[in-house]
């Protein structure tokens, strides 16, 4: 009996890391997308990622969750995925914004400037964030009520199946868009050579503004299954695990996308581990013994290669 | 022929470039050049290592954006045009060491070629580089970067033919080939030149570049200092000194 309680309570460990992982996945992606095409840690994809659970916040009560809560009733499904929508649509937006005014005019300046420059926006949006969603933690709307199932012993919510499932979603959809369209062909061909590709007829500022607009996107979702999971939000929210999905990022190889995939679960995994078998004081730490291993042993990461000689 | 190109004087030539000047990282690489390329020519630029030759390509095609003086392309002005756009109006380069995208198949590689035409001329053409470099039809699922030199040179010529151009660059294709697939690749330049493609070749095999040219231009130092025909300039003894970086102005 000692033996299946200690199963269960693995398994169930185990599936509380990979929806937390499958947020940072998603956060990921946008380091990932964006290093992978300017060679720019985009410092400020935190933000993005904390506007984006704000921007949900508001919207869901512009949709007047506050009543159907006082009344007892759900709140429509529709309304859950419209509002991820405009969240990932508002941050999209930003993350233009973020590069057309902020990195475009240092993109060729030296290494150090565009880092910086990254540093001062997230500090900025951080600010702003305090000023206009105001300091204080906000309780995140219902905008899915919670269910919970059980199975022998193992409890799964539909909270964490649809952050599995909206994680997933988003990123068998990235996939196939970068693989199979123009779009994307575009991106990996700016992330291989960019004077190469303008010689291909591809206008390449475009192509960066879509990888930012699609990485913010991709930040805003996992902002708001965050706010979801997580019950409440701040506009600190971003630096943290802002930062540990920028680990994520490099532990399964920066510029790799299902690099960023698999670091986002291994983080998840590995802070829901130490948490529950260690100490949860351990839980943030954990992800930066994990950056220091990965750069000691692996730095290339994961899934990362060696960066290939040009003929 | 595309439109923009039926558009513009059907009687200029494909290439006029006028005291061109381009200053790269405060030094004056190309110091007042003028050139042409008349319709259907095949010209070569000659010139030792350092003379502006690459330089020169890169700014007409607008991957170097420091520069003076006209750049005139089917007779349309081209020197304020990105170089998505020139793509777009019929210029394709084929840049010095030919960056292949090492990490995409040989057939995304050409797919991306047609990137500005996705109509329906995208499967002749596919089929006619096909023709042309058999080599690359046999390697359509294979990475770029795992290609050979040759191979790697016949797909960046075949990729650059899949945007349709009028006008085609080409910057050093010999560069690191052995001899007999040189002689393969100047071939396959003649016989793009025959289908009415008009080619500027950039090359420091001399010889062989006036074999294949019908003019040539001579840079030192970034200035023109010897041009004419090819054939004429095959045995000037001028051409030696230029590359010995003598003053070779008459």
């Amino acid at each position: 009996m000692k033996v299946g309680a200690s199963v269960t309570e693995l398994v169930q460990q185990l599936l509380n890391g990979l929806s937390l992982g499958s947020i940072y996945a998603l956060i990921a992606l946008g380091y990932t997308m964006v290093y992978g095409i300017l060679r720019l840690i985009n410092f400020a994809h935190g933000e993005v990622f904390m506007v984006g659970a704000y921007v949900g916040l508001y919207v869901a009560q512009w949709f007047g969750i506050g009543g159907y809560e006082a009344r007892g009733e759900s709140f429509p499904l529709v309304y859950a995925v419209l509002i991820l929508c405009a969240a990932m649509a508002a941050a999209a937006l930003l993350g233009a914004a973020i590069e057309l005014f902020a990195y475009r005019p240092v993109r060729s300046a030296q290494r150090l400037t565009p880092l910086i420059t990254a540093i001062g926006v997230s500090l900025f949006l951080q600010n702003l964030a305090m000023l206009v969603f105001g300091p204080n933690p906000r309780a995140y709307p219902p905008i899915v009520r919670e269910l919970r199932y059980e199975f022998g012993g193992i409890i799964l919510t539909n909270i964490k199946l649809a952050i599995f499932g909206v994680a997933l979603a988003l990123t068998l959809g990235l996939h196939l868009m970068v693989q199979k369209t123009w779009t994307g062909r575009a991106m990996r061909a700016v992330s291989i050579n960019l004077d190469a590709a303008k010689l291909m007829g591809i206008d390449t500022n475009r192509t960066i503004r879509q990888t930012f607009a699609i990485g913010s996107a991709l930040a805003a979702a996992g902002g708001i299954l965050f706010g979801l999971d997580q019950i409440t939000i701040t506009p600190q929210m971003g630096v943290l695990t802002g930062l540990k999905a920028f680990v994520a990022a490099v532990l399964g190889g920066i510029g790799n996308i299902p690099g960023a995939v698999l670091g986002g679960l291994l983080i998840g995994l590995a802070e829901q581990l130490t948490a529950g078998y260690l100490s949860p004081d351990y839980r943030d730490a954990i992800t930066f013994v994990i950056l220091i291993g990965i750069l000691l042993l692996k730095p290339e990461g994961l899934l990362g290669v060696v960066k290939q000689e040009k003929v | 022929m595309s439109s923009a190109v039926a558009a513009a004087s059907s009687t200029a030539p494909a290439l006029e470039v006028r005291d061109l000047e381009v200053t790269y990282g405060g030094i004056r690489a190309v110091k007042g050049l003028s050139l042409e390329v008349g319709r259907g020519e095949i010209v070569t630029l000659i010139g030792a290592n350092g003379a502006g030759k690459t330089t020169t390509l890169k700014s007409i095609v607008g991957l170097v954006p420091q520069r003076k003086g006209t750049i005139r392309i089917f007779g349309k002005d081209a020197r304020a045009d990105p170089t998505h756009d020139l793509v777009a109006r019929g210029v394709a380069l084929v840049p010095e060491g030919r960056a292949i995208f090492g990490a995409m198949t040989v057939r995304e590689n050409l797919e991306l070629g047609s990137f500005r035409r996705r109509d329906e001329g995208r499967e002749a053409r596919f089929a006619r580089v096909i023709e042309l470099f058999p080599r690359l039809g046999e390697r359509l699922a294979q990475d770029g970067g795992t290609l050979s030199g040759g191979e790697q040179q016949m797909l960046a010529i075949a990729r650059a033919l899949m945007s349709g151009p009028e006008l085609l660059l080409l910057d050093e294709p010999s560069l690191g080939l052995a001899p007999k697939l040189v002689r393969q690749i100047f071939d396959s330049i003649i016989e793009i030149a025959a289908t009415g493609i008009t080619i500027l070749l950039v090359e420091q095999n001399t010889r062989l570049a006036l074999e294949t040219a019908n003019r040539a231009y001579v840079l030192v130092t970034g200035e023109v200092v010897l041009s004419g025909l090819a054939s004429e300039l095959r045995d000037d003894p001028r051409i030696r000194a230029a590359y010995l970086g003598d003053d070779v102005r008459v």
